[in-house]
């Protein structure tokens, strides 16, 4: 699925300089461990009514299916301000990962829909009576019809949505309150996509076809502008570029379970300076702080880190076109000469996770009984020795320029390949120019990047990306046991009659790898200690009903 | 003088018309595909296909020259790619912030410089004479991503005298977004507390433009002020019995045209320059797009940001030039002849 925009989603500007000057600042104010409010959580005050984050960026447009969609600032505010059919529920977060709360990806509730059932490649939607949009228009299976043809003629995202991972074919009105999904087979990762994806959630159609014009048949320049969805927030102020306020809705169909936060999301270009605002309590959350200002935050009382076990991981992607790399033992070799624990140290300040499996792990279906590849040279060089590059070859890695970290990562990969005889020459390059020679040209034998995607929390989606034809697969990974594990998967609509496929994905994913996992990243978020209830969405948004603030 | 600014202005017409050119052509130079980087890392050849059919780029080079130029003439400078936004209304929504904060820097700058100059002017020893230099010297070399995060430091963090330094501040829901910048939003508002909050939250960033570009301007007032003083004019005023106050007023009417002209470069500098204190203080400006745009390989942004920027510098020094000759009148003749 679409994967996050990498220089909004780590804050924008990277520039050393004034990285340079700020870490003077960050040092000065935050490493001392003491805040000058010093206001730690404190259960006898009485929740707060707002609640203000500094974000790298804020929303530039809202239109959830624009081709800027992806942008993580625009779709934080899409996902609170349009509401999906279903939802996943939450449950608890790792205490020692700071608390908070965390998908349930088996656990799907409903929101705009009361129920759905399956049957003969359809899918039928019971859509909920009474709820109102933005502009106090009624909810109806109009609207889902209207969303799935706009997605279908904006042929971006949520068209790729529909068909890729949803499979569907045509949507209908059955009546005001029903609605049918037509399908191409059983279509299991359906709901799954709904409950995360924001491109296919339902638009206000009654409001948005006020807004259609000659040259513009699906109001994408209003909808860019202005929400027309039936979710929990409206947008009270937004002064674009700087800053967005969303409100609770009293008329939100879940209002009653909902927190009743007011959230002002101000864009703060340099972490250090979130950071800064958040130890002086200037802010109540600091999004997209790097791993050493996480660890200076950590040391401070009045603050929190909160990290989720998240689907942002550092990938290796060999082009299996390189015939040097194609060897399937040449491959499982780097993947058992990555000193993994080395790199989560040095690297991430301990911010980061061993990856054993290509799924992240908080996805429904995931297993690591499979993996094989703990870090060992003695059995990397025992793989390569019966590679057939037995002597060893010569490749380059890229990796995006703007991406400091990546660079010590690579630094760390080169040493510890080139002791299994692979010479690796780092090549870093922009992030932009990368893209179009990864996905577009081919041209590059072995590519890293530390990308976060707005997955589907379900096994079966590594399929849709790298089985035959998959949307990911610009490496040129073929597998037949792969393939025929993807197929099994897409005809069994229950998870429990899923889940020997799924294992079987993975297994053919890690036997033949079209990835080398480096490590998985936590989605970490550092909060003042008296914000409570902070939920995960995998994409990186933030949602804010559950949030409270004491 | 009507003559004198009609041709400065027409002059302003072929190097616009070159600065287009050559800025299509440096963007066509940058080695990536617009229609990838729109169409998002997982988009088929299809659909990638499709984009560059949406954009223009499977048409030949001139063809995509002669329409990047009849777009430019209309007005529409394409659709960002990151914010999904027209360009222009991208560019017209940040510039006032940018404006708001140069031109503060540049008059806070300005007024320290001419103070400093007129204070340390033909001092060749002495605490102002070390003050000056000091300020001469180091205001070049300590660059801005150093001056602005120690102001935070003092002012924010050690001295909380400011605000919270991220972004402008006197915004509200009773202050319209007229112009996106607070400062002039608020002023349009007529809303007091607004305005103090912008001009507070304006301060610090301010400060930082003018300590950190003022010095070229100290450094030409001093310069200036100690070349007009030594003139013979000036003794005879004295000789004459002419007041201090009067003896300084024919020198600074005098130091002035250089000092202006200066004070027009540093500020034509600025419009696209003061990216790093726009980051620094989350200005929300024009800078910061402009690296947002870079960083992204926004092509059409890129494009907007350098025909927007040059025009307004361009804009600015003809300004200048206008003031200098209504200052000075010799100019007019000298350029005539």
């Amino acid at each position: 699925m679409s994967k996050v925009d990498s220089r909004r989603r780590r804050g924008g500007l990277r520039l050393a300089c004034v990285a340079l000057g700020l870490t003077v600042m960050t040092t000065a104010c935050g490493g001392g461990g003491t805040s000058s409010t010093g206001d730690a959580a404190d259960s006898g005050k009485p929740a707060k009514t707002s609640m203000s984050v500094a974000a790298g960026a804020i929303a530039e447009n809202i239109d959830p299916d624009a081709p800027s969609a992806v942008v993580v600032a625009n779709y934080q505010t899409v996902k609170n301000v349009y509401e999906p059919l279903v939802r996943f529920g939450y449950q608890a977060n790792d205490a020692d990962l700071g608390g908070g709360l965390k998908l349930d990806t088996q656990k799907v509730e409903p929101a705009l829909a009361t129920s759905w059932e399956y049957a003969d490649n359809a899918w039928t939607f019971k859509l909920r009576e009474g709820v109102k949009s933005h502009a106090g228009n009624e909810f109806t299976s109009a609207d889902v019809v209207w969303t799935y043809e706009r997605s279908k003629a904006l042929a971006a995202t949520g068209a790729l949505l529909w068909t890729k991972f949803m499979g569907v074919s045509a949507v209908e009105a059955v009546d005001k309150y029903t609605v049918k999904f037509t399908t191409d087979g059983a279509s299991p990762m359906l709901l799954a996509t709904m409950a995360v994806a924001s491109y296919v959630r339902p638009i206000d159609s009654t409001e948005a076809k006020k807004h259609v014009t000659a040259d513009d048949k699906w109001a994408a320049k209003w909808l860019g502008e202005n929400a027309a969805g039936f979710g929990a927030y409206a947008i009270s102020d937004w002064q674009r570029p700087r800053s967005i306020t969303l409100q609770p809705r009293p008329d939100y169909w879940d209002a009653a379970n909902s927190g009743n936060l007011a959230v002002t999301t101000q864009a703060v270009t340099n972490p250090a300076q979130r950071l800064n605002a958040l130890t002086k309590g200037d802010v109540d959350i600091a999004l997209g702080l790097t791993p050493q200002q996480v660890t200076t935050a950590s040391q401070n009382d009045s603050l929190t880190v909160v990290k989720f076990n998240a689907n942002t991981r550092a990938f290796v992607y060999p082009n299996l076109d390189d015939s040097n790399i194609a060897d399937v033992k040449v491959r499982q070799a780097m993947w058992t000469a990555v000193p993994t624990k080395d790199i989560i140290e040095r690297v991430y300040n301990g911010d980061a996770f061993e990856l054993k499996s290509p799924v992240s792990p908080y996805i429904a279906g995931y297993t690591d009984e499979f993996f094989r590849y703990d870090h060992s040279m003695e059995k990397a060089k025992a793989l390569m020795a019966e590679s057939s590059k037995p002597n060893g070859f010569k490749s380059e890695l890229y990796y995006s320029s703007e991406e400091p970290i990546l660079q010590q990562v690579a630094e760390i990969l080169k040493s510890s390949w080139a002791q299994i005889g692979i010479d690796i020459q780092l090549k870093a390059e922009p992030n932009a120019q990368l893209q179009t020679r990864n996905f577009n040209n081919h041209d590059i034998p072995l590519y890293m990047e530390d990308l976060g995607a707005t997955e589907v929390p379900d096994a079966c989606s590594i399929g849709a990306l790298w089985a035959k034809g998959g949307i990911a697969n610009s490496n040129n990974y073929h597998d037949d046991t792969f393939n025929k594990a993807f197929e099994d998967c897409l005809d069994q609509v229950e998870f429990a009659d899923r889940e020997p496929a799924m294992k079987q994905l993975q297994k053919a994913a890690i036997d033949n790898p079209m990835v080398i996992p480096i490590v998985g990243l936590y989605s970490t978020t550092v909060i003042r200690s008296n914000v409570q209830n902070l939920a995960f969405d995998p994409s990186g948004a933030t949602p804010y009903r559950t949030v409270t603030v004491k | 003088m009507v003559r004198y600014a009609t041709v400065r202005l027409i002059t302003i017409v072929p190097v616009t018309l070159a600065l287009m050119i050559l800025t299509f052509i440096v963007t066509q130079l940058l080695p990536t595909n617009p229609a990838v980087v729109a169409a998002g890392p997982l988009a088929t050849p299809e659909q990638v296909a499709q984009m560059e059919a949406r954009l223009g780029l499977d048409k030949s080079i001139p063809e995509q020259l002669v329409a990047f130029l009849g777009r430019l003439f209309t007005g529409d400078l394409g659709q960002s790619i990151g914010t999904g936004n027209a360009v222009i209304e991208d560019l017209v929504r940040r510039l006032p912030s940018t404006m708001v904060l140069t031109t503060s820097g540049v008059l806070v700058g300005f007024v320290l410089a001419i103070g400093l100059a007129v204070v340390t002017a033909n001092r060749e020893r002495g605490v102002l004479a070390s003050v000056g230099k000091t300020f001469g010297g180091l205001g070049s070399s300590v660059p801005d991503f150093v001056v602005g995060p120690i102001l935070i430091l003092l002012f924010y963090v050690a001295i909380p005298v400011f605000p919270v330094p991220i972004g402008q501040g006197g915004s509200g829901a009773d202050v319209p977004a007229v112009t996106g910048a607070a400062l002039l939003d608020a002023v349009i508002a007529g809303n007091g507390g607004a305005i103090v909050d912008a001009l507070t939250h304006l301060a610090l960033p301010s400060l930082t433009l003018a300590l950190c570009y003022a010095a070229p301007i100290y450094r030409v007032a001093v310069s200036s002020i100690e070349e007009i003083s030594r003139r013979r004019f000036v003794d005879y005023v004295i000789l004459n019995g002419g007041s201090n106050k009067l003896r300084w007023r024919y020198v600074l009417e005098n130091a002035f045209p250089p000092i202006l002209t200066m004070s027009g470069l540093v500020y034509g500098l600025l419009i696209g320059g003061a990216v790093v204190v726009e980051a620094i203080f989350s200005w929300g400006g024009i800078g910061e797009y402009a690296v947002e745009s870079i960083t992204g390989n926004d092509f059409f942004a890129i494009q907007g940001f350098v025909m927007v920027t040059a025009v307004l510098s361009m804009l600015i020094y003809l300004s200048v030039d206008l003031i200098h000759a209504w200052l000075d009148p010799r100019t007019i003749k000298r350029s005539a002849s």
